[in-house]
C-alpha cells in the first residue's frame, strides 16, 4: 500500500509514533482551530520535519477544506497518507485528536468554574495576538512563492477582497482558483 | 447504550454534512443539541466559549465535550471519533487516486491557481481575527514582537504560545 504513493518534495519518511507526536504537538500549541492550525502545521511538518514542500502544504489544506469535515482533520490524514499509507493517516488523526480529547475532558469534568478566572482571560487574550502573528507571517512565507507572479497576486488579492468584503465561502474561493489556474496555467506550464 | 448509537449518529452525520470547520459544525450541532434535549443552553454556550479557547480543533473539542456531558468517557470517545470518522474515510479514498495524478502538468496548472486563492483566504482570516484579537496598544506590541520573533530567529509555536500567554497576564 505505502509504496504505491509516489514522493513529491522532500522524501523524509517518519515513523508512525513520530507523526502521532508531532500532530500531538501541533494539535497542543493551536488554540482555535482550522486557520490558527495552517502556520503552526506548516512551522512543524514543512520547516522543521521536511517532511513535504511549502507548495504540498498549501495544495493539501486546499483538500482538506474542500471535502466535508474537519479541516484539521483532514489535512492531518491527508500528509499520514502521503508519508506512511493508511496506519500513517490513523496514527497522525489519533495524534490530531488526542490532546482535544485530554484537555476538554479534564474541563468539562473538573475546571468549568475557573475557566473565567481573570488571568485564563489574560493569557487567553495575550495567545490571541500572537495568533495573529502566526497567520500573518505564515501568508508571508507561502505567498513568497504561491503569489509571486501578477496573475497568482491578483488571484491572492481578489480571494481576500471577496471574502472580506463579500462574505463569499471559502470552498468556492478554492474552487475558483482552481479554474483559473486551469485557464491561465494550461498552456505557459506546457510539460513540465 | 442508546445514548452511544444516537451520539455516534448524530456526529456521524454532523461531520459528514458539514464544510469549513468548527464553525460550521456549530450550527448543526445546536440543532441536534436542542431537538434531543442533551444540554442547558448555559451550558452549551460555556462548551462554545470553551472548545475555542483550548488546544486542538474546535470541531473535535466541542465533540468530546457534548459526548462527556451525555455519554460519559465513553460518550466522549464515540462522539469524537464519529465526527472525524467522515472526512477521515473520504480523505484517505480521495487520496488513493489523488497523488497518481498529483504531478501531472494539468494538475499542476490547477493548483497554481489554487495556492494563491488560499494565501488569499488564511490572509482573510489573519484579517478577521485581527480585528477581535487587536483591541489595543498591549495587544498590537505582542503582535509586532511575535511577528519579529517568527521572522528573525524562526520561534516555535509553542514557546510563542507559551510567551503570549504569560506577556498576555502581565500586560493586560
Amino acid at each position: 500500500m505505502e509504496t504505491k504513493v509516489p514522493e513529491f518534495g522532500k522524501a523524509k519518511r517518519p515513523g508512525l509514533l513520530e507523526l502521532f507526536f508531532t500532530f500531538s504537538r501541533i494539535s497542543f500549541v493551536t488554540i482555535g482551530g482550522g486557520y490558527v492550525m495552517f502556520p503552526v502545521m506548516k512551522a512543524e511538518v514543512v520547516n522543521s520535519k521536511g517532511w513535504i514542500s511549502d507548495e504540498e502544504m498549501v495544495d493539501y489544506y486546499a483538500l482538506g477544506q474542500s471535502i466535508p469535515g474537519i479541516i484539521a482533520m483532514n489535512t492531518t490524514t491527508l500528509i499520514g497518507y502521503r508519508k506512511r499509507g493508511i496506519p500513517g493517516a490513523i496514527c497522525s488523526a489519533a495524534g490530531m485528536a488526542a490532546p482535544s480529547l485530554i484537555v476538554i475532558l479534564l474541563i468539562a469534568a473538573f475546571l468549568t468554574p475557573y475557566f473565567d478566572h481573570p488571568w485564563v482571560q489574560k493569557a487567553f487574550a495575550g495567545i490571541r495576538a500572537a495568533v495573529v502573528a502566526m497567520i500573518v507571517m505564515a501568508v508571508w512565507q507561502v505567498g513568497k512563492k504561491s503569489a509571486s507572479t501578477l496573475p497568482t497576486l491578483g488571484i491572492a488579492l481578489g480571494a481576500f477582497a471577496l471574502i472580506v468584503l463579500a462574505g463569499l465561502h471559502p470552498v468556492l474561493m478554492i474552487l475558483l482558483g482552481g479554474c483559473l489556474g486551469a485557464i491561465l496555467f494550461r498552456k505557459v506550464e506546457g510539460t513540465s | 447504550m442508546t445514548i452511544l448509537l444516537e451520539l455516534f449518529y448524530a456526529f456521524f452525520v454532523i461531520g459528514s454534512f458539514s464544510f469549513g470547520g468548527g464553525y460550521a459544525i456549530l450550527s448543526f450541532l445546536q440543532q441536534e443539541v436542542e431537538r434531543r434535549g442533551w444540554m442547558t443552553t448555559e451550558r452549551f454556550v460555556d462548551m462554545i466559549a470553551i472548545s475555542q479557547s483550548t488546544p486542538g480543533p474546535i470541531a473535535i473539542n466541542m465533540a468530546t465535550f457534548v459526548g462527556y456531558e451525555t455519554g460519559g468517557l465513553l460518550g466522549a470517545l464515540v462522539a469524537t471519533l464519529a465526527v472525524a470518522l467522515p472526512g477521515m474515510i473520504l480523505m484517505t479514498l480521495f487520496a488513493l487516486c489523488f497523488f497518481h495524478f498529483y504531478e501531472r502538468s494539468g494538475t499542476q496548472a490547477v493548483f497554481k491557481g489554487l495556492r494563491p486563492a488560499v494565501v488569499g483566504l488564511v490572509a482573510a482570516a489573519a484579517w478577521q481575527i485581527g480585528k477581535v484579537a487587536v483591541v489595543n496598544g498591549v495587544a498590537a506590541g505582542i503582535t509586532v514582537v511575535a511577528i519579529v520573533l517568527i521572522a528573525k530567529w524562526k520561534i516555535s509555536p509553542v514557546l510563542l504560545v507559551i510567551g503570549s500567554a504569560v506577556a498576555g497576564i502581565l500586560l493586560f
